[in-house]
């Protein structure tokens, strides 16, 4: 009892410590650069799911889900497209958005790039020999959103109290992926000064990765998970949320071990306006020299554990991406 | 064979046209070609791009098939691409654009859609002090429009378009620059546009040109409804100009002998200074189905100028016009009847020939700060009408003898129009037909003081008048002012049925008013000298009032089928408040006077119009 009361004041002690960890809040933000991500419209029809899971259980519990969702301004599978009319030149681009007669000769006139955005939501629960009160919210909306709105949205709320060798094994992961070729601003943004940062949205692919794993014996745990890419205008910027809370129950510590991870990598195009030479009449449209090249590419790693009794474990991470922030 | 000596001769003017760009940086460069064809057309086209950041660019796409005779870049001490290119298909585009370091970039393009076909010469160059882009093209199609735009990095901005709705052909030369450039004649930091352009419409077709910047705007356009033709030239700037609009002109030329003009611009715009913005036309305009050229300016303080010609029916105009906005300074008009003008503010001036077979109409207006003037010219039925007119409204100095500050507008004008035949006259009426002539001028400055004249007939008949209007600050000779409005008008008219002369000056919302009338009827003439002014008028040391005056002089009075002049035909009313005083007969002169007024330093007060006999 002293021991376990010794570990106690130092755990109380050193609270601080596990706040500081837990605490390394990543609210980062990917700046410095004109992040393209301009977001994408939903399509005509729209989806909506909506789960709801409570359970008390004493004995054997599992959770297993997994969201797959893909959206693109192409055909799926075919490979993103440049917007119409344009085509090489050297090593440039020529790009004359509004000619009729190179619109009807190299495509549809797209005044958009190809885009697409991929995001994959899942869930992995399981309790073994214990008491377990699991209770979750799920929802997915393919519908346009704008911030305070969300297209993947996951909430969790957890305990658990083993019994002798009883577990709970949970992990939780949430992906937003997307890659884009250059758009003419005005057609992105509703925004009439979006043009000012950047008349030409470049080339982007980008990629968040946020999630959690625990591992415990006993204790309390609340995740929310969350993202955001399908809007009507770029104006807003794309996020993706992922939070997560361990305690102990009651004024017992959690027991065992829980991680928490955000990776990025966002690569950054780079689109040089050479030169811009509008015609006198709109349907001759206005000619673009571009040069294009990688601009930027932001590579983010980063991962928090921790094992043993645990008063508390906090992380929050929130990634946003967008020419407009 | 017809459209390559078109081509040909288009590639001589072009030539001549690139010669006046200046140019250039060194600095290494690269040229590329371009091009691919599927299944949907083909494209091709060259760049030419150095390290100074000049850029200049052809490129040319059919749904159908061409010919690119010669595409050519090069990078030597700029940016510099051309295209002869021959070019059918349901759709064709042939465009060619430069741009500099500076921001400034010029286009010129031509697109056609519908059984297309365009045959061109194409550049654009680009220097480090400006950039140029022409073309010299002929093009037939559906729809047809060629377009040359500039725009300077300091936002100044000049076009010139030519288009035809339903079928047709376009012949034009055309050019835009922007930056530091020398245009035909113009020395211009800016932007400048012009055509030379002659439009075959099938049913419908236009040419125009614009040019703004630093808050002024003009326009000048020429359009023909239904079947005609178009023979234009046109010119448009925007910045800091200076120089004459001097082009060497055989306007029959371009027609090939079929049409023939008597406009030229040469002259027309000498020894021009404009900082803001500045558009002209000479044009000719046939349509069977009504056609009208205008031309417009909008000055940054708010002033405003517009003049134009319009006609329904068959007919024809003949025009040479302008309009600027900002600051302005010009002799105006020919050599003979030129002017100095000096103003800050928007003016719009023509000299116009209209004819119709339904009616036609002639118009000037202008307006800023409260004011307001206009004068115009019609007629119903079949005639024609030779006028010259302008508007302003600013501050405007005229070679020195006269000064307005508000708006002025006037004419000189000759309309004539026949209306026999249209209606079967009663036997015991004279042959009236339905025609009617008018020319009238007014000015306002509100409600404050306002003052028109006008001089009308109905049959067939004719007017021959100058006339004038303005409201606000006017100074005439330093000898006479009035701040207020002035109307007046010197007039000769006649018909084979009725006539009148009339002018109204009201101030104070009416409080004070005169009218004077002249006028015949079943058959007469008169020549007439009519003049009214509301508000503070002074001659010095004759006349000082502040109400209403006017006077009219009508030596000649002549009634066909009323011996001897009868007592009605001449009239003058006055009123100041309930005052009221009127004759209705006087021997040729008549006056009439409202308000609080001092005659050779008597003062008096009320109405009185005379002399009564």
């Amino acid at each position: 009892m002293l021991k376990w009361g010794r570990i106690y004041e130092v755990i109380k002690m050193k609270k601080g410590i596990f706040y500081i960890v837990g605490f390394l809040a990543l609210a980062f933000m990917a700046t410095g650069f004109a992040c393209a991500d301009p977001s994408i419209q939903a399509t005509p029809e729209t989806q909506g799911i909506t789960t709801t899971t409570s359970a008390q259980v004493s004995g054997w519990f599992s959770m297993e889900q997994e969201t797959s969702w893909q959206i693109s301004t192409s055909p799926l599978g075919s490979s993103l497209t440049r917007p119409s009319p344009s085509f090489p030149v050297g090593p440039y681009v020529v790009y004359m958005p509004g000619n009729i007669v190179l619109e009807e000769i190299l495509g549809d006139g797209n005044e958009d790039g190809g885009i697409i955005y991929e995001t994959v939501y899942s869930e992995s629960t399981s309790a073994t020999a214990g008491t377990i009160d699991y209770a979750k919210q799920f929802s997915a909306d393919t519908g346009n959103k704008i911030p305070g709105e969300n297209n993947i949205e996951a909430e969790r709320l957890i305990t658990f109290n083993a019994d002798s060798s009883g577990r709970l094994a949970s992990s939780e992961y949430l992906m937003l992926d997307s890659a884009g070729e250059f758009s003419v601003a005005d057609e992105v943004f509703t925004c009439p000064f979006a043009a000012q940062v950047s008349e030409i949205v470049p080339q982007f692919c980008n990629r968040v990765e946020m999630g959690s794993e625990l591992d415990i014996s006993t204790g309390s745990v609340s995740t929310e998970a969350s993202d955001r890419f399908v809007q009507a205008t770029g104006d807003y910027p794309v996020a993706s949320d992922y939070s997560i809370r361990l305690t102990g129950a009651g004024d017992e510590f959690a027991q065992g071990s829980v991680s928490a991870f955000v990776n990025v990598l966002d690569q950054e195009g780079n689109v040089d306006v050479v030169s811009r030479i509008p015609f006198e009449d709109s349907e001759m449209g206005t000619f673009y020299l571009l040069e294009m090249g990688l601009g930027s590419e932001l590579s983010y790693e980063e991962q928090s554990e921790v094992h043993g009794q645990i008063a508390v474990f906090d992380k929050e991470m929130h990634y946003e991406s967008g020419v407009l922030r | 064979m017809g459209g390559r000596m078109r081509t040909i001769r288009r590639a001589i003017a072009i030539s001549l046209l690139f010669l006046v760009i200046f140019c250039c940086s060194i600095g290494t460069a690269a040229t590329y070609d371009f091009g691919a064809a599927n299944g949907n057309g083909v494209y091709s086209g060259t760049l030419a791009v150095d390290n100074n950041g000049n850029v200049a660019v052809a490129i040319a796409a059919s749904t159908g098939e061409f010919q690119v005779i010669d595409q050519v870049a090069d990078d030597t001490g700029g940016a510099f691409a051309t295209q002869l290119v021959n070019a059918t298909g349901e759709n064709v585009f042939v465009g060619t654009g430069a741009s500099n370091a500076n921001g400034d970039t010029a286009s010129t393009g031509a697109l056609a859609t519908g059984n297309a076909m365009i045959e061109t010469i194409q550049g654009a160059e680009a220097g480090g002090a400006g950039v140029a882009a022409g073309q010299a093209t002929y093009m037939e199609g559906q729809t047809a429009v060629a377009g040359s735009l500039g725009v300077s990095g300091d936002g100044y901005q000049a076009s010139t378009d030519t288009h035809i709705s339903n079928g047709g052909a376009i012949d034009t030369t055309q050019e835009a620059a922007a930056g530091r450039i020398l245009f035909l004649g113009i020395n211009a930091v800016g932007a400048v546009a012009g055509q030379i352009s002659e439009i075959f419409a099938g049913n419908g077709g236009w040419a125009s040109s614009t040019a703004n910047g630093n808050g002024n705007t003009v326009t000048t356009e020429a359009s023909v409804a239904g079947e005609g033709v178009i023979d234009t030239i046109q010119v448009a700037g925007a910045g800091q100009v200076e120089g004459g609009i001097e082009y060497p002109l055989e306007y029959g030329d371009l027609s090939d002998g079929e049409l023939e003009s008597q406009v030229g611009i040469p002259e027309f715009f000498a020894d021009l200074s404009v900082e803001g913005a500045f558009a002209g036309q000479a044009s000719y305009v046939w349509s069977d189905n009504g056609g009208y050229t205008r031309s417009s300016a909008a000055s940054a303080d708010g002033y405003q100028a517009n003049t134009g010609t319009r006609y329904s029916g068959t007919g024809v105009i003949d025009t040479i016009q302008g309009a600027a906005a900002g600051q302005v300074e010009s002799q105006i008009g020919y050599s003979e009847l030129s002017v100095d003008l000096s103003f800050g503010g928007a003016v719009a001036g023509q000299a116009s020939s209209v004819e119709s077979n339904q009616h036609a109409t002639a118009q000037s207006s202008s307006n800023g700060n409260g004011y307001q003037a206009e004068t115009s010219a019609g007629f119903e039925d079949d005639g024609s009408i030779d006028t010259i007119q302008g508007a302003l409204a600013g501050e405007i100095d005229i070679f020195g003898a006269a000064s307005v500050a508000g708006a002025a507008a006037g004419q000189y004008t000759n309309i004539t129009s026949d209306s026999s035949g249209l209606l079967t006259p009663a036997p015991y009426m004279p042959d009236v037909g339905s025609g009617r002539g008018y020319a009238s001028s007014s000015a306002t400055t509100g409600s404050a003081a306002s003052a028109e004249t006008s001089a009308e007939y109905s049959g067939s008949g004719y007017i021959d008048t100058i006339q004038g209007a303005a409201a606000g600050e006017i100074d005439i000779l330093s000898a006479a002012s009035v701040a207020g409005a002035v109307a007046g008008q010197s007039s000769y008219l006649g018909s084979d049925a009725s006539g009148e002369a009339h002018t109204l000056a009201s101030f104070n919302n009416g409080y004070d008013r005169v009218e004077l009338t002249s006028q015949f009827s079943e058959g007469g003439s008169m020549d007439i000298v009519q003049g009214g002014a509301a508000g503070r008028i002074s001659i010095t040391d004759v006349f000082n009032a502040q109400g209403a005056a006017a006077a009219q002089y009508n030596p000649t009075l002549y009634s066909q089928y009323a011996v001897p002049i009868s007592s009605y035909e001449m009239t003058a009313s006055a009123d100041h408040g309930g005052e009221h005083d009127e004759t209705d007969y006087s021997d040729g002169f008549q006056w009439a006077v409202a308000g609080l007024i001092e005659f050779e330093g008597e003062p008096h007060s009320g109405a009185e119009v005379g002399p009564h006999l």
